[in-house]
């Protein structure tokens, strides 16, 4: 198990990451969330002992970890762009943290195989580095990481400079071989959905210190305040009477601030929320009507693609309980609406 | 955490004390020793040395001739340069890569030869000896431009070769013809090497020596031969080392100006490193095209410019009284006390190629090391700030000259607790440090080059640090390396400045036979220097084409 204490990293002036504690069971997956340079990526390398701490330590099955470098700790890291080495192989790849850790020949040969295989890479062995595409290079990257057997898979954004398709599909695959093998790993990552697909855990970060942490499931239900609600993907961040009213028309609890997803509202025939049609636009999941709700201001609710409605007209709207979360008072950031 | 950092640190520190020790020594010291001479005599500082110097009337005179040819040199290496990089560099022309070398070869020429080219072509009954240019000021200018236009050319052209093209069609794109691309987009994406490639090509002009020494005679000076004549003929110790300090002074200052426009900032973090360029991989050449009949007409030109000098001396040195004979180089080979010297031709080549081969190990050694402590990435400000200074520290000696390393070296070497005066390795490592810039400017930018994530990846899947750098940066620099070891290998086999100074007499190096042979009266003495400056040029030219088989774009670049 990885635990962090207290961990700070400074660059002269800027305090990178500021006072950072938690914890990674093992086998289990946890996603370091965040915008770009909140400190994710930092942080990340101070545990791979590629950054000097500033302040407090890291701890794995209970040892201190300072003063072991990088290559005695047994973390594998697996970058954004695979950073494989180009005058290798893909096989030579894979292999390379097996002859670290004194497996040559035979062995070697069965476990690349192995691992090639098993992320769906059969018969790449031979190829060059520069001959595969972005997917594939990510996918030898995961297979070299895993090659090293490591305690800690640590993740650098590892499916960010994919395409949208192939983003999801490796996301997935991702995840699969991470419980197949029963690798404890760290992925830091900006994309929420990334973080959703991959991880049991998410942390999120912000200005070098972490607001929220927790099962992703929960993270997701009651975001901390309105801004990690906005970056996990809620379109809309209320508060006060315009939250209470939301509130109620969804029939689920109180609270000061409530943040709602994009698909959060829609159009009825019959519902508890009425208002002003502003705008009407027509989008892959349906027609996106912007309505200036009374008592709320303007909202953006989904219709039937099929619905026909004009600017001006008054329409009713239904909120979706399961698409709305309770952001708790105790937090000290007003909403950015 | 903390106690690997010291250790770290305490192995930065110690390597980075070996090349700083080995220049306080080679390089501090000397200079320390010239400032002695001229500012201190009878136990106190006395200044009136400084102002006897300046107030004579030929010390402006030979001030002001050293930068206005320095200038000017600069200025038409940059005209001429520029197109040429732009023909060997961006465009498909046949024969590129030979023309490349060819282009080169003139910088790895040894100034003497350089200077005994230019002679036997511009000497009256040589082919262009009815230009009446022998000694003139037009034909210092020549050599100098016909020495320098390789930096302007590799430097530039390595520059325009790794240029991303899309901006370039970008603009193209919007309506611009290809000559306002070129002035909008192009150059102001060249010039930082063009600036970096103008101020070293003026460094070298203004602190050349060898080529004034044989091409100048007694009308015109430059500082450097200045303070030869002072320190050999007139015996003015003082005055030539107000003059070195001068020169110094001016050098340093022009350093940091070089530096300001080569770098923007230190880096922190984990970038990789101080630098702004960097190397990518070559774009495709681009088709010869009616706009390019241009660079085209001035490459030509300048093939000519290049060829003629070489081609005038093999002929020359083929020849004696009028008919073709190999009798130059049979006398190579002969020992003739007549002539006045302690060894043939032949032995003063094998004694260069062993001192050549001890200064390479040496600058090599020492040029490895100081290009990897300089491109490590950065932690803190602090220590971006030190590594660039280091980087820059090193560069000294590129541009002080020879001859101030040499005097200087000459007049402390008493100072030191080892008896270096007669050493065999006192000639290897005064050379050694004229080749070290070089080396360190070949080697840096490939490791610049590296992605630091690489190391880390290895080292995250387990690799210690020597195997990391075994894995990622020997990789990386092998190729370079060799290169650096054959130009290092041509410069010190052509090395005059400082060798003059520190040569025994009785075993002299080919350049400084040569030398000694064009000062002397007699058909005979002159076909000999021919002759043995082909046989040099010839082993240096050898050495940098094995070089540009490597094909390292950072080689001769600045």
């Amino acid at each position: 198990m990885l635990r962090i204490e207290n961990l700070s990293v400074e660059f002269g002036q800027l305090r990178a990451v500021d006072g950072v504690s938690l914890e990674v069971p093992a086998g289990s997956v946890l996603a370091v969330l965040g915008p770009s340079g909140c400190g994710k990526s930092t942080l990340l390398r101070a545990i791979a002992g590629l950054e000097p701490l500033t302040d407090g330590s890291v701890c794995f099955d209970g040892v201190d970890l300072a003063g072991v470098p990088t290559h005695r700790r047994a973390f594998a890291m697996m970058f954004q762009d695979g950073q494989l080495f180009a005058h290798l192989d893909v096989g030579a790849n894979v292999a390379y943290p097996l002859a670290r850790r004194g497996i040559r020949s035979g062995v070697a040969r069965a476990e690349v195989s192995r691992l090639l295989a098993l992320v769906g890479l059969d018969g790449y062995a031979a190829r060059r580095p520069a001959t595969l595409s972005g997917g594939e290079a990510q996918r030898v990257a995961l297979a070299r990481a895993l090659a090293a057997r490591p305690r800690l898979l640590l993740l650098d954004e590892p499916l960010s400079a994919l395409d949208r398709s192939l983003r999801e599909r490796l996301a997935e695959d991702l995840r699969r071989v991470l419980a197949e093998t029963a690798t404890t790993a760290m992925l830091v990552t900006h994309d929420h959905d990334e973080a959703y697909a991959v991880a049991d855990r998410a942390a999120i970060m912000r200005a070098g210190r972490l607001v929220q942490q927790g099962p992703v499931a929960q993270v997701w239900a009651q975001p901390a305040d309105a801004e990690v609600a906005r970056f996990l993907g809620y379109d809309t961040v209320l508060t006060g009477a315009a939250a209470a009213r939301v509130l109620a028309a969804a029939g689920d609890g109180t609270g000061d601030w409530v943040a709602l997803r994009r698909d959060a509202v829609r159009l009825v025939g019959q519902g508890p929320l009425r208002g002003a049609v502003q705008s009407t636009h027509r989008g892959q999941d349906g027609l996106r009507v912007g309505v200036d709700v009374e008592g709320v201001g303007l909202l953006v609710a989904i219709g039937d693609p099929e619905a026909s409605v004009g600017v001006g007209e008054m329409v009713a709207l239904r909120v979706d309980h399961r698409r709305v979360a309770l952001i708790p008072p105790s937090s000290d950031r007003p909403p950015a609406r | 955490m903390r106690r690997r950092r010291i250790g770290a640190a305490a192995v930065t520190a110690f390597a980075a004390a070996v090349p700083l020790a080995f220049l306080a020594v080679f390089f501090l010291l000397p200079v320390a020793g010239m400032v002695a001479k001229g500012f201190w005599s009878e136990g106190g500082l006395d200044l009136s040395g400084v102002g006897e110097v300046l107030a004579h009337p030929r010390t402006g005179r030979i001030v002001g001739f050293t930068v206005a040819m320095a200038a000017a040199a600069t200025f038409v290496c940059v005209v001429v340069g520029v197109p040429v990089a732009h023909a060997l560099y961006r465009l498909d022309l046949p024969g590129r890569r030979f023309l490349r070398a060819l282009v080169v070869m003139p910088f790895v020429l040894p100034t003497v030869v350089v200077g005994v080219m230019f002679r036997s072509l511009l000497a009256p009954g040589g082919w262009l000896g009815w230009l009446g240019l022998d000694g003139s000021w037009q034909a210092i200018l020549a050599a100098y431009v016909f020495f320098n236009l390789a930096v302007v050319v590799r430097t530039v052209g390595a520059a325009w070769e790794g240029l991303d093209r899309r901006p370039e069609q970008a603009a193209a794109a919007l309506g611009a013809a290809p000559r306002v691309v070129f002035t909008t987009v192009t150059l102001p994406a060249l010039r930082p090497a063009i600036v970096s490639a103008a101020s070293v090509v003026f460094l070298f002009c203004a602190t050349a020596f060898g080529v004034v020494l044989t091409l100048g005679g007694l009308r015109y000076g430059t500082i450097e031969t200045e303070i030869y004549l002072l320190t050999t003929a007139l015996l003015d110790l003082r005055g030539a080392a107000v003059l070195s300090i001068l020169q110094f002074v001016a050098v340093v200052l022009m350093l940091v100006i070089v530096d300001r426009a080569r770098s923007g900032g230190g880096v922190v973090g984990s970038g990789t490193g101080g630098g702004t360029r960097t190397l990518s991989a070559p774009s495709a050449p681009g088709r010869i095209t009616t706009a390019a009949l241009p660079s085209l007409a001035v490459t030509s030109a300048v093939v000519a410019f290049i060829a003629l000098p070489v081609i005038a001396l093999v002929a020359r040195s083929l020849q004696r009284g009028g008919e073709w004979t190999l009798a130059n180089y049979r006398a190579l080979g002969a020992l003739d006390t007549r002539r006045g010297l302690p060894t043939t031709g032949w032995e003063a080549l094998a004694t260069s190629w062993r001192i050549a081969i001890d200064a390479t190990v040496v600058a090599v050694g020492l040029g490895l090391l100081v290009a990897v402590l300089v491109t490590r990435p950065a932690h803190t400000t602090g220590q971006a700030r030190r590594r660039r200074m280091l980087d820059s520290v090193v560069m000294f000696p590129l541009g002080i000259s020879a001859v101030t390393v040499g005097f200087g070296l000459l007049i402390t070497l008493e100072w030191l607790p080892f008896n270096l005066r007669t050493s065999p390795l006192l000639i290897p490592l005064a050379q050694a440090m004229v080749a070290l810039p070089l080396v360190v400017r070949t080697l840096a930018p490939v490791l610049r080059a590296i992605d630091d994530r690489q190391r880390q990846a290895a080292a995250a899947l387990g690799a210690s640090p020597s195997r990391v750098w075994v894995t990622v940066d020997l990789q990386a620099v092998w190729r370079p390396l060799l290169a650096a070891v054959g130009f290092a290998l041509a410069v010190s086999l052509g090395e005059f400045g400082a060798t003059s100074f520190l040569v025994r007499p009785e075993r002299p190096t080919l350049p400084v036979v040569i030398y000694q042979l064009i000062g002397r009266p007699g058909a005979d003495n002159l076909g000999l220097a021919l002759a043995a400056s082909v046989v040099l040029a010839a082993v240096t030219v050898t050495v940098m084409v094995l070089v540009e088989r490597l094909r390292v774009p950072s080689v001769g670049a600045f």
